[in-house]
């Protein structure tokens, strides 16, 4: 049976090894990490191979971009093959600048030290030390410092294709041209290479993940201004979940949908897997939010193979960016504070909430006197 | 299959509803849980079904219902089964403008919709895959896709209702799955009141409307029509909904254990 999307094969029976991917340990689906650990694990695990991720942009796109460089860093780290196709910028602008691993060197000197003889627990030598950060195994998940670029060297090993979308390729004549283009132009890059699912194992190649990364997809430069856009995007997404569905790929498609009807965004979160959207601060900021750059909100979670999906704890999330880490928390907000007197470390806000009374002292709200 | 839905609707293995519309629609949540329900149901009573999905790969209907306890594979080996696969079709015809059979044993095309954007080639598959066999289930993952493709409410209207005479010719069973964020074109009638129009039953799925929670999954109502006798109302069965793994579980509103 030529199985699409993956599922724990039994051990007896050669089981799929695939380098950068874990088993999820809700619905046995194969998983990819995204690049961020933290966003994995809210995601229960990493994003399903042979699903479509939609990013929904912010508005002024800084956090979507360095997402998707995360993404593509991953891809690199873990070996995989990487496909980007752009309208806006040449490609090769998002590859050249991706972020440069940081726990790389620091596990790999870590596990030298640990070459001291344990006589008792010999059996534990040679499993992975135990990291407290949310990632856990350090072979999937990676962290990443932007502020220095990948080398140029490790980008090249891998599989690197890329289409830019300019006006000098020639669509051809129809309605939606430049989406069918780039389709059929990745389903060439697929067919017949080891990103195919086939019933037979041709045994030469080896099996590895694509990673197809589609940035300000339904911009207005892939859409021009024709009236029947969001048919065009719906079966371009439909097409593509078709094609996922068959091949070894995780899609990450970035999308400004605030340039949408909310129907039409309504449409697009149906036709794609997982969808989350990043809501960036920008401007005056609520105080309650101090330490964060921005809000997460999940807007779909896949549910592929299976009745139920992963469901994180809680939805009120929030990110930060850190120059080595990419951090997404559960946010608590503060309880509403009324007539409880200041608090350590809440006068501050209450400051910010309600001004200052003329006497000097911080204004309670009383309202009850007894 | 879910009992409890079943108990709920007075349905059984030997009381199948026939001869019938069943809409499932949804309103910002999923609902495609139902269509596993019936397909397993279906298969349970030995009747013959036929998959049409557009939405999602036959793998994962497989792989749901194998929690349900039946075996897709199997019947689709058997025969019980049609699984028409609309999602490589739509793939095939999109890169190559053509396509060729995917799934189906004979000759033809299916080369349905985006020919002219109708979907009357769609129901001439359908219709010919369900003829002379009785008590059959047609199960269309989704209605909605369609609308999102490019085919307009006119055209879907007209589906519908030729998939209500074929139900009702044939004495089939058409499930189909309706998502309701899509907000209709004023001017042209639209077409969830008229699939609400044909159904018989329509079990519509919602999110509490105070929120998420993880206790209790959703609010589902449970609307039938009755064409036959006299009686006039019909309340609509409203259930808070638990889904699990292998179940789904129906609470009357207030009295997850969650809360008592």
């Amino acid at each position: 049976m030529k199985k699409v999307t993956f599922t724990k094969r039994p051990a007896k029976g050669g089981a799929v090894q695939v380098h950068g991917t874990v088993v999820s340990l809700h619905n046995g689906l194969l998983l990819v990490s995204t690049g961020i650990p933290s966003l994995d694990s809210v995601l229960g695990g990493g994003v399903p191979l042979g699903s479509v991720f939609l990013l929904e942009e912010d508005v002024h796109t800084r956090f979507s971009t360095l997402l998707t460089k995360y993404f593509l860093a991953e891809g690199v780290t873990s070996g995989h093959g990487l496909y980007v196709a752009s309208a806006n910028a040449n490609p090769d602008v998002l590859l050249n600048a991706l972020p440069k691993p940081t726990s790389m060197s620091s596990t790999r000197s870590s596990q030298q030290k640990n070459d001291n003889d344990m006589k008792i627990a010999f059996m534990y030598k040679d499993l992975p030390k135990n990291q407290s950060s949310l990632s856990g195994v350090s072979r999937y998940g990676h962290y990443y410092d932007i502020s220095c670029n990948m080398d140029k060297s490790e980008v090249e090993k891998c599989d690197l294709k890329s289409l830019h979308l300019t006006d000098e390729i020639s669509y051809g004549e129809g309605k939606n041209d430049m989406f069918r283009y780039t389709l059929k132009h990745l389903k060439q890059c697929i067919n017949n290479s080891r990103y195919e699912m086939k019933q037979k194992n041709s045994g030469d190649q080896q099996l590895n993940v694509l990673r197809v990364v589609l940035p300000h997809f339904a911009s207005p430069l892939w859409c021009g201004d024709k009236p029947d856009n969001i048919h065009n995007i719906v079966r371009f997404l439909h097409c593509l979940r078709a094609v996922a569905r068959n091949s070894m790929i995780a899609c990450l498609v970035t999308i400004p949908t605030h340039l949408y009807h909310e129907n039409e965004v309504a449409m697009i979160r149906q036709l794609v897997d997982t969808s989350i959207e990043l809501e960036a601060f920008v401007g005056e900021k609520n105080p309650v939010f101090k330490q964060y750059h921005g809000l997460l909100k999940i807007h779909k979670l896949p549910r592929l193979n299976s009745l139920v999906n992963f469901v994180p704890d809680s939805f009120d999330l929030a990110f930060e960016l850190k120059r080595t880490k990419f951090i997404i928390e559960y946010m608590h907000l503060p309880p509403d504070i009324s007539e409880t007197a200041s608090r350590q470390g809440m006068d501050e806000t209450n400051d910010k909430l309600h001004p200052r009374s003329a006497c000097g002292g911080v204004s309670l709200n009383k309202k009850l006197d007894f | 299959m879910f009992e409890e839905l079943n108990n709920i609707a007075g349905w059984s293995l030997k009381n199948l509803p026939t001869n019938k519309m069943i809409l499932i629609s949804d309103w910002n949540t999923d609902a495609s849980f139902l269509l596993h329900h019936f397909l397993a149901f279906y298969l349970k009573a030995n009747s013959k079904v036929v998959l049409a999905h557009a939405a999602q790969s036959f793998i994962h209907y497989n792989l749901a219902c194998s929690r349900l306890g039946v075996n897709l594979e199997r019947s689709r080996n058997n025969g019980d089964l049609i699984a028409l696969n609309l999602l490589d079709a739509s793939l095939q015809q999109y890169v190559e403008g053509s396509c060729e059979n995917l799934s189906l044993d004979s000759e033809e095309c299916l080369n349905f919709l985006f020919g002219d954007n109708s979907l009357k080639h769609l129901f001439k598959v359908l219709k010919r895959c369900v003829e002379n066999t009785k008590d059959a289930l047609i199960i269309l993952d989704d209605v909605t896709l369609f609308l999102g493709l490019g085919v307009s409410q006119k055209d879907l209207n007209y589906f519908v209702h030729y998939m209500d005479v074929l139900c009702k010719s044939n004495n089939c069973t058409f499930v189909t799955l309706f998502h309701q964020n899509f907000a209709p074109n004023i001017s042209e009638p639209s077409p969830y009141l008229c699939c609400q129009l044909y159904a018989s039953y329509e079990i519509e799925v919602k999110g509490l409307e105070s929120g998420y929670s993880k206790d209790v999954h959703g609010v589902l109502t449970l609307k039938t029509k009755e064409t036959e006798g006299i009686k006039t109302y019909q309340p609509h069965k409203v259930m808070h909904y638990r889904l699990t793994d292998r179940s789904l579980q129906l609470l009357a509103p207030g009295t997850s254990s969650a809360v008592l």
